[in-house]
């Protein structure tokens, strides 16, 4: 193993997510490379302090908006033809300001979105408590964070094969899948509540996401045993 | 009573048994299971050894020895079929059947093999090895005992895992269960990171005392001895047991 193979399967190494003839190899090669060696020992300092950090859970439009950007920014940006009124107006605009000019106006114009902001602004809920004039936070609700989103998807595509295949098992077999089946689904029912409880709790989340990599490894495995 | 009713009676009782016998013989109900035994050796290196075995119907034990080779018992089920294939050092084990059996595999390996144990629905155990190991299992028991490898992962969904042995400094340990407990037994002059996740109360430390520990409902984290190896266990339903021996 060189250096670059080695350092590419450093993440999965500290996970112990690797095959053990792989981690072997790794290991080997770690014994052996100084300069791969310390760059695990950095690795398993940063993976050790992160975990102690809490998950930050993005919000549900996050990767909508990146992808949307994603796709603006890749866009080919034909040259437009200038109709003869953006012409004007780009002749109209040519002149040159100065730093106190643009600190006044955007102070001026900061000033009049406020004042206009509290004509416009009506937040949700107020209607039935219009007196006492506050704001009433809506209550936090739990959302799926990415790697759940995935692991959800995984999950379902993986227990539509299952169900395909399920009534041509053994009975045996049936019961065993069933009894594991619901064990998890239980764990999954349980972090799935105490996520709604604590939405920003990083650790809830982390036990959601075992009890849907669990999952995973169960549909998996009985799906290996009658391929 | 006459010589007649002697044939009679003779007669009525050998009826009687081939009667039995036939029915024990052809009835689907009491007929017998066949099994048949398994056995294989292969030649390796040690240093660069590595089994793989998949059993979705029974049962892994491995211990170690002194040889340059894998050996391989298992008593199986009639209607398992078992599939071998070796490449240089490393040999892969495949567990073949339609429907619930029984294979009970017995193995012995170099020391420094690297292993990776599959089951379903049977124990995994393990013995004195040195060597990475992955052991995975849905129903059954986790048993690692005298272990003295860098690198362990298990996992079972319903069993209980047991950990016996002594953890490398640079070593990553991890031990996850769904259902049941997980004890981890070793030695108290060992350092390492901790990281235990099960419900609240169920962690016990068993008198290795953390630092650097952040406090949490859920999860008891710190280093133990200054730190070294990762320790990472996750229970959701059952206990985690940490225990020191000297």
């Amino acid at each position: 193993m060189n250096c670059l193979d080695c350092q590419d399967l450093l993440s999965e190494y500290i996970d112990g997510d690797l095959k053990p003839n792989k981690r072997l190899l790794v290991s080997d090669h770690l014994k052996d490379c100084q300069e791969c060696s310390l760059t695990h020992q950095d690795l398993k300092q940063i993976v050790g302090i992160s975990q102690q950090l809490p998950l930050l859970i993005p919000k549900t439009n996050l990767w909508k908006n990146i992808e949307k950007e994603i796709k603006e920014l890749s866009l080919p940006t034909a040259p437009k033809t200038q109709s003869a009124w953006s012409r004007f107006w780009n002749h109209r605009f040519q002149f040159s300001v100065s730093v106190p000019q643009l600190t006044g106006s955007l102070a001026g114009l900061a000033t009049i979105v406020l004042l206009a902001s509290n004509f416009i602004y009506s937040p949700q809920n107020l209607a039935s408590t219009p007196s006492q004039g506050t704001v009433i936070a809506k209550p936090t609700t739990y959302t799926s964070n990415t790697t759940e989103m995935e692991l959800t998807g995984k999950i379902d595509r993986l227990s539509h094969t299952i169900t395909e295949r399920y009534k041509d098992w053994d009975p045996q077999v049936q019961k065993l899948y069933d009894r594991n089946l619901a064990a998890i689904d239980q764990s999954i029912e349980e972090c799935s509540q105490l996520a709604q409880k604590n939405p920003s709790d990083p650790i809830v989340h982390e036990l959601m996401v075992t009890a849907y990599q669990e999952k995973i490894r169960l549909l998996e495995q009985f799906l290996f045993l009658h391929k | 009573m006459s010589k007649k009713s002697n044939i009679i009676n003779n007669i009525t009782t050998i009826a009687l048994f081939g009667g039995l016998l036939v029915v024990v013989l052809f009835s689907p109900n009491i007929s017998a299971t066949t099994f048949k035994n398994y056995s294989k050796h292969f030649k390796v290196s040690p240093q660069n050894a590595s089994l793989d075995i998949y059993n979705p119907t029974g049962s892994i034990k491995v211990t170690t020895w002194d040889k340059a080779e894998i050996k391989l018992s298992a008593f199986l089920d009639d209607h398992v079929e078992v599939s071998e294939r070796q490449q240089g050092s490393s040999i892969e084990i495949e567990v073949h059947c339609a429907k619930i059996g029984q294979a009970r595999f017995e193995v012995n390996i170099p020391q420094e093999c690297t292993l990776d144990l599959t089951c379903l629905n049977g124990p995994i155990e393990v013995w004195s090895v040195s060597g990475p190991i992955s052991a995975q299992t849905t129903e059954g028991e986790i048993t690692l005992q005298d272990l003295t490898s860098n690198n362990i992962v298990a996992k079972t969904t319903r069993g209980v895992i047991s950990y016996k042995g002594t953890l490398d400094k640079k070593g990553i340990y991890n031990f996850s269960s769904i259902e049941n407990s997980i004890n981890i037994t070793i030695p108290a002059s060992n350092s390492f990171t901790l990281s235990a996740t099960a419900s609240p109360g169920k962690v016990h430390l068993g008198g290795f005392s953390l630092t650097d520990s952040i406090p949490h409902e859920r999860r008891i984290s710190g280093k133990y001895a200054g730190g070294g190896a990762m320790l990472n266990i996750n229970s959701h339903h059952g206990e985690i047991n940490l225990h020191k021996h000297p």
